[in-house]
């Protein structure tokens, strides 16, 4: 290959290629994120495919609604994180975050004690989809509780700055996808 | 959009104590044991009776890949980055270093995917002779048990499917092609394929161990129920396995991410390299379909560990094949479209002529990728309705048309050209042969009615072999041979080239080619023992699989020497128009100093001039 040299070409502006560095990231996000719910689509499939639209008379719907609901307000505080965090404030970002690691680890101890206490037989059709979902749903969000711990200590260790910035939002926009995914999850198991 | 970003470099460095290679085995070993312990002696209510247990294997395993990721480089590289502490110390070496730790350079991140895969297809390849061997004799004589032989092609077709037909062109060609031919000097999440490239050998050498648990009698499917029968090997299954499509999937992400975000100046859609599109395509199918059968089998897994019902003969024990199928036939056609992608880029340089009817190749590779989805039912047709079969048998049929298209795209650049038979192009051609056997033995399998007298014989081993050792693995070998001068500065000796195309396509064509006569005469799939009628072909089979196995070790010793002592050749030997034979064929160097702009199309052979330009750099 012949090297020709021209001078008709500049770098594009550090702006031009933060914007791109952006778009490269968010875009693969959402193909990761694409890829992270085919198994809560399985697992939807499956637990039709086993047990159609049953659900025991003796399933736990109180512990499974407060768990609900603490998802639900974690992904709120998670969503204010990534507002704060878009508006330079790191430590109204790290309070957030906080809130909502807290908020999470309380929703998915409530899934284990689910998981551990099921009120239902283990070998039954239901049972076994039931506690697959509860153990993805719980798996997952460990990785997402992972995910905002580091975050929220990479906040404090290094402050915010553009190239930072992305990261902390992907963190929260993470989480906010996984507890949408486990309110999903929720509504399937105790009411479809 | 190509842009050099600077890496951090801390101002002040330390060695490791340990290469990361041997700090990688003893975290992984210090992590299998504490948590084997900790299974077996604490948690188990009989304590330590055994040492190994299922449960405990299973967490000890994870514990071992976190620890030999870690270890070969992810805590410095990824881990304390992630919480904000940004350590000092090297990892990643130099020289030669670089290829036995984490690397955030894509070329040394695909030889290492190369070699990786190259060592799953020898250890696979070894299984496949154990296996013809066996079965030069119609009763038992090599293995003492036919679980043995069940383990041995369970091993052979695992490790052949998801570290070789998955990774090689995907992590391997992928990794070290693609940013340089999009004019990019790194891919888009460099850290993600240095990381994911550790977990194919864990993968492959936990398959090839798994008999350490036990016999597993299922294949390469990894059938449920019949797994049930079996020990515990299925174990290892699942989990190596696991690493492997988890390496595919990271290795995914990166290279559409790359695709879609990392192209340079000019590099528009409609110039995008056909590799490249073979890429983004197959990417996106590794993206929906290998979460997918992962989630299976951790189901599986389940079933076993708990144990849960899913797939016994309480559950719904037709559900594992086809969850497993779901995914089953789109992996074939994640082998092969790299493939099909590589031809139409090969043979334009090949026979200095534009690619005809480029636009109809890039819509046979989607068009591929969106059929193949619903396909995968003709694997079941023997449980199937024929109401039920029937749109299966439809699509199937019709996927080869789009198929068909990639044929055209070749056969109409050679077309009146000035065709140059080099050893690529001769490759290509016996691809091109071979994977049109393996499509149209694939017709008959469409087509319930024989595909109910054809199926679990050896007729279906024969046509899938033809797609994909046809297909795939001649196609890499072309590739292999096309830029070696990118790899290496130096090229092949042409008649030991040739020599060794020939060997392949002599031992392939006469072994596989049998095995559909075989098959039609009765030979069964799955059995070590077989009526003694069918000897004589079994002996003829045999004889060709050790000549073809013979000269896959030619081709890689052939590969080996051009690398290391070939003849020295300029840095575009082929004059090729695409955008990686502008970069330096040192796999350590930067591709390009300043982003190049791409200012017409790289197929474009019938006008004069190059198809990219290198800014000045003083601007």
């Amino acid at each position: 290959m012949e090297v020709v040299h021209s001078n008709q070409v500049v770098r594009p502006a550090a702006h031009v290629e933060q914007e791109l560095e952006t778009r490269k990231v968010f875009g693969a996000f959402v193909l990761f994120l694409f890829g992270m719910s085919v198994p809560y689509f399985l697992m939807i499939n499956v637990r039709f495919i086993m047990a159609a639209g049953f659900v025991p008379s003796s399933a736990d719907q109180t512990t499974g609604a407060i768990q609900a609901v603490l998802t639900l307000i974690s992904a709120l505080t998670a969503w204010a994180a990534i507002r704060a965090i878009r508006g330079g404030n790191t430590s109204a970002y790290r309070v957030n975050l906080g809130l909502t690691l807290v908020l999470g680890w309380v929703s998915t101890l409530m899934m284990a004690w689910e998981w551990w206490y099921h009120p239902f037989d283990a070998m039954s059709h239901y049972g076994e989809t039931f506690l697959t979902t509860v153990g993805l749903v719980a798996v997952m969000n460990l990785s997402g509780l992972l995910t905002l711990w580091a975050s929220r200590a990479r906040a404090k260790r290094l402050g915010s700055d553009q190239t930072l910035v992305r990261g902390y939002r992907l963190a929260g926009m993470y989480w906010i996808f996984l507890a949408v995914a486990a309110l999903v999850m929720y509504i399937e198991l105790y009411f479809a | 959009m190509a842009s050099v970003i600077t890496e951090t470099v801390p101002q002040q460095s330390r060695r490791q104590p340990l290469p990361p290679v041997v700090r990688g085995l003893i975290w992984a070993t210090i992590g299998f044991l504490v948590v084997n312990v900790l299974m077996s002696y604490v948690l188990d209510p009989l304590a330590g009776h055994p040492f190994i247990t299922n449960s405990s294997v299973v967490l000890g395993w994870f514990a071992a890949v976190v620890g030999w990721l870690l270890g070969v480089g992810a805590w410095e590289e990824i881990v304390l980055p992630s919480f904000g502490i940004l350590d000092r110390s090297v990892v990643t070496g130099t020289g030669w270093r670089q290829y036995f730790a984490m690397s955030l350079n894509h070329k040394v991140v695909g030889i290492q995917y190369l070699v990786a895969s190259t060592g799953g297809f020898f250890i696979a390849g070894l299984a496949a002779m154990l296996m013809r061997l066996e079965l030069m004799s119609p009763t038992m004589w090599l293995f003492p048990y036919p679980g043995q032989y069940l383990t041995t092609v369970g091993i052979h077709g695992t490790i052949m499917m998801f570290s070789v037909g998955t990774v090689a062109l995907v992590g391997g060609l992928g990794n070290y092609l693609i940013p340089q031919m999009i004019g990019s000097n790194r891919s888009a999440f460099p850290k993600v394929s240095s990381i994911s490239v550790w977990l194919v050998p864990v993968g492959i050498l936990t398959v090839a161990f798994s008999p350490l648990l036990g016999q597993w009698t299922t294949g390469w499917r990894g059938y449920e129920p019949l797994a049930q029968n079996d020990a515990n090997g299925i174990l290892f299954y699942y989990l190596g396995v696991f690493a492997l499509t988890m390496s595919s999937f990271l290795v995914s992400l990166n290279l559409t991410a790359t695709i879609l975000f990392k192209r340079t100046k000019g590099m528009t859609w409609n110039r995008i390299p056909m590799f490249a599109w073979g890429m983004l395509v197959v990417s996106l199918l590794n993206i929906i379909w290998l979460p997918e059968i992962q989630m299976t089998f951790v189901l599986g897994l389940l079933d076993r560990l708990v144990p849960l019902p899913f797939f016994t003969a309480v559950g719904s024990n037709l559900t594992y094949l086809e969850l497993f199928w779901l995914f089953g036939h789109p992996e074939v056609y994640i082998v092969v479209l790299p493939a099909l992608a590589l031809w139409m880029e090969i043979m334009p340089v090949m026979v200095r002529k534009p690619l005809f009817a480029r636009e109809w190749g890039v819509i046979g590779v989607i068009f591929v990728m969106l059929l193949s989805g619903f396909v995968w039912a003709h694997h079941m047709f023997t449980n199937m309705t024929y109401a039920e079969e029937l749109p299966f048998s439809f699509f199937t049929e019709m996927i080869s048309i789009p198929t068909g298209l990639a044929y055209m795209v070749v056969i109409g650049t050679i077309w009146k050209s000035n065709f140059k038979l080099t050893v690529p192009s001769l490759l290509i051609l016996m691809s091109m042969f071979n994977f049109l056997i393996g499509g149209m033995t694939g017709v008959f399998n469409a087509d319930p009615v024989v595909d109910l007298q054809l199926h679990d014989t050896f007729w279906v081993v024969g046509h899938f072999h033809f797609t994909i050792i046809g297909g795939m693995v001649f196609t890499w070998i072309a590739a292999m041979y096309y830029w070696l001068p990118k790899f290496s500065g130096r090229t092949y000796n042409p008649k030991l080239g040739v020599l060794g195309a020939i060997w392949i396509f002599i031992g392939f064509d006469g072994a596989f080619s049998l095995m559909f006569l075989v098959g039609m005469e009765g030979m069964n799939r799955w059995v070590p023992v077989y009526p003694s009628y069918l000897q004589p072909l079994n002996i003829a089979i045999s004889i060709f699989a050790f000549i073809l196995g013979a000269g896959f070790l030619f081709n890689l010793l052939h590969i080996w020497w051009a690398m290391k002592s070939g003849p020295k050749v300029e840095a575009n030997p082929w004059k090729s128009k695409s955008l990686e034979w502008m970069t330096e064929s040192n796999p350590l160097a930067e591709n390009f100093p300043v982003e190049p702009v791409v200012i017409s199309g790289t197929y474009d052979y019938d006008v004069d001039g190059v198809a990219a330009i290198i800014p000045n750099p003083a601007g």
